[in-house]
């Protein structure tokens, strides 16, 4: 029985350039004053919120796929068969197979929050994911032709931040 | 007309009764974990009757029956164990089994792809 093991693939840092890594520096130091000024807003009126950074992987999420995954399938004339073969079931297929959609998830922050009112107090952890989302289309004899890596922070709403094509020398293009 | 309020009114108890029962008998029903739960399987030999006699349902049917997938799991020192086929997701799972069958419906290649 062949099989496949993709734990290495999940461990793979996704490269950032380093024009995007500026910007989002900067982004960053712009938006800590509104963040800050709601901490202190919430603090004041008896809320207090800690978020804590977190990476780790949600139970029910598959953990087979990166956004490298694509370069691990091959260039030339890969056929649905083998897409299955390697990396199993989808977690969403179009209408005739020409789409396949593999779905992952991690938590990314832990927020734990506290209200307290009078004499009581209530406190919990809320769980905030990533989605990501790796989109492969087929064409008519069922071969891969492209390749999305997408995420976001709400399910519907992922953005594609990585395109792969057979004529784009077989790597991961970012967006 | 009172006689047939009072009949309608026992025929939806009775309805209700039935449908409550019915519920209650769909239950799905997980294969106990057995670790030689995949041995029958093999390449230019086992056939999709074979298979879908011993795993039930698969949870997906692609390229019109010619592939065939299961969500299965693994518990220590017990086994694969096959999740019923409505499972959307992956939690307590651990592999695909993806089944390739030729158009004999004999099966050609099969992997077991680890997905956790």
């Amino acid at each position: 029985m062949k099989t496949y093991s993709n734990r290495k693939q999940a461990t793979t840092r996704y490269p950032i350039g380093a024009p995007y890594a500026e910007a989002r520096a900067a982004d960053a130091g712009a938006g800590h004053l509104p963040s800050l000024l709601l901490a202190l807003t919430l603090l004041m009126s008896g809320c207090l919120v800690v978020p804590i950074p977190a990476n780790r992987l949600v139970p029910a999420a598959r953990t087979n796929i990166t956004p490298q995954t694509v370069n691990h399938l091959g260039t030339n004339g890969v056929s649905r068969t083998e897409v299955l073969l390697q990396l199993g079931e989808p977690d969403e297929v179009s209408l005739e197979g020409r789409q396949f959609r593999y779905h992952t998830e991690r938590v990314k922050w832990d927020v734990y929050w506290v209200l307290a009112g009078g004499y009581s107090a209530t406190d919990g952890i809320i769980e905030v994911k990533k989605l990501y989302d790796l989109v492969l289309r087929f064409d008519d004899r069922g071969i891969l032709v492209s390749g999305s890596w997408l995420d976001g922070w709400l399910p519907g709403k992922l953005r594609e931040k990585a395109r792969w094509t057979p004529g784009s020398s077989g790597e991961l293009q970012e967006e | 007309m009172k006689l047939n309020r009072q009949m309608r009114i026992s025929q939806w108890i009775l309805a209700t009764t039935l449908a409550g029962l019915l519920v209650g008998c769909a239950t799905t029903v997980t294969l106990p974990a057995d670790p030689h739960l995949l041995d029958f399987l093999r390449d230019g030999q086992s056939t999709k009757e074979t298979v879908v006699l011993k795993l039930g349902q698969p949870s997906t049917v692609l390229e019109s029956g010619r592939i065939l997938t299961y969500r299965l799991g693994q518990e220590k020192d017990r086994g694969y164990f096959v999740r019923e086929a409505s499972a959307t997701n992956w939690f307590e799972l651990k592999f695909s089994l993806v089944l390739v069958f030729d158009p004999s419906e004999v099966l050609e290649r099969h992997s077991l792809v680890e997905v956790r």
